[in-house]
């Protein structure tokens, strides 16, 4: 008995079929198999579980073998969402522009936005030496240098959105 | 106080110092630690992927395994960002990259492990900004380059922002300042970011000398300098990594730029 080996799957399923979630399983269990179905992501989880190895089936479904109560199917369902969960999270994760602290993130907008309108000084700076008009170009740049300083943040910002509702996205799922 | 010491100076790191005094056609190109570490970073580089390539198996070993998750790292954010087209941009992307994260984490290292090197620390080549502007003009030359080369004058319409004739001269200067500070931004974020770094953990390291000359209290006081300093080792770790993978990510993003210019 305890060597009997589980193995549990998940498959990812057309989503129209049911509104709600459905947990599709396969389990190899005194040479029975159960199907049950889920949705979500594809998960290949092999396990040997060291107590009871029988799977109780759901009463809508396949009626087979019925060991224990609901309890372990509950169990293993929680399990289940775990393992989702997990992976869920490690794929988000995949996308290497949202990694990075949220104070590396500010850094990058402050310096970007001051950065901006400390070239934009210097080149009306430069400008004024070249056609000898004094403050004009200096303060025109130095406007100009602030709405680009702007522009680039809002950029980043958008972008940061972006990527925060695609997250929320995903999680909605 | 504290310059008088020397050792608990948090800015005497970063002195450049020359080693071997040298000059073409006057111009000074001494051999400074801040060359010595440049050297040292290209080899041990070098070194680190030819040795860990060397057995080409086809199942990999430890060193193989690192190697080719920092070859596939790149190559994903390249090819994210440029699509499989920009690939011919890998080399110089990956390049920077190993270079950026090898002087900043040798930069992490007590000098005391190479006692051969005729310098009393470690020196972090990215902690001058004259070396991260050097690269980061670099990317923009290689941008500016490419666009030119590929598109003509089309490269211009990166300027051009998609908006009625009437806002463009307010909104073209503003996309020139924009498109001319990234290279300073590019460069400013890596050389801030390493040079903070460094003078937080000397500054940290520095209270614990001076707790410890307070007599037994201040010893005991030690411990709090020592553990945020342990942090901040851990932290400068992870800045080390992180830095070089946003220079190899924002590098990718003007290139994209330098690709399809027109918004």
């Amino acid at each position: 008995m305890p060597e009997k080996q589980n193995i549990c799957k998940i498959r990812k399923l057309n989503r129209d079929k049911s509104p709600k979630s459905r947990v599709e399983r396969l389990t190899a269990e005194n040479g029975k198999t159960m199907v049950q179905r889920a949705e979500g992501a594809v998960i290949r989880h092999d396990q040997r579980p060291e107590n009871e190895v029988s799977m109780p089936s759901p009463s809508d479904q396949d009626e087979k073998s019925t060991k224990k109560g609901d309890k372990t199917l509950e169990d293993r369902f929680g399990q289940l969402k775990d393992q989702m969960d997990t992976i869920q999270e490690s794929k988000a994760n995949e996308t290497p522009e949202r990694d990075g602290n949220a104070i590396g993130k500010a850094m990058r907008m402050g310096t970007e936005f001051v950065v901006s309108v400390l070239v934009g000084a210097f080149l009306g700076w430069q400008f004024d030496t070249w056609f000898d008009t004094k403050p004009l170009w200096l303060i025109l740049f130095m406007l100009f240098g602030f709405g680009a300083g702007v522009n680039n943040v809002l950029r980043l910002a958008k972008k940061e959105q972006e990527a925060g509702l695609m997250d929320e996205k995903d999680q909605g799922q | 106080m504290a310059s008088e010491q020397g050792g608990l100076d948090p800015i005497h790191q970063f002195e450049i110092k020359t080693l071997f005094p040298m000059e073409f056609f006057g111009i000074d190109a001494s051999f400074t630690n801040s060359t010595l570490y440049m050297v040292l970073a290209v080899g041990l580089s070098a070194a680190f992927l030819i040795f860990s390539m060397r057995g080409r198996a086809l199942v990999p070993g430890r060193w193989q395994s690192v190697a080719e998750m920092m070859y596939e790292f790149i190559a994903n954010l390249v090819r994210q960002i440029l699509g499989s087209e920009g690939m011919k941009f890998f080399p110089l992307v990956f390049t920077l990259f190993i270079f950026v994260l090898f002087c900043n984490v040798i930069g992490l290292l007590p000098t005391d492990l190479f006692g051969i090197i005729p310098v009393p620390h470690a020196f972090t080549v990215t902690s001058h900004i004259i070396i991260t502007f050097a690269l980061a003009m670099l990317v923009m030359t290689v941008v500016v380059g490419y666009g030119f080369f590929k598109h003509g004058f089309g490269f211009l319409k990166l300027f051009i922002p998609d908006v009625p004739v009437v806002l463009l001269p307010i909104l073209v200067p503003i996309e020139v300042i924009s498109f001319l500070s990234r290279p300073i931004s590019l460069s400013l974020r890596l050389f801030a970011n390493m040079l903070a770094g460094h003078v937080a953990m000397k500054v940290f390291a520095g209270f614990i000398i001076s707790l410890g000359s307070l007599g037994t209290l201040g010893v005991l006081a030690t411990v709090m300098p020592f553990a945020i300093g342990v942090a901040l080792t851990a932290l400068e770790f992870l800045v080390a990594f992180l830095q070089a993978f946003v220079f190899a990510t924002l590098t990718c993003i003007y290139l994209r730029d330098a690709m399809h210019p027109s918004h």
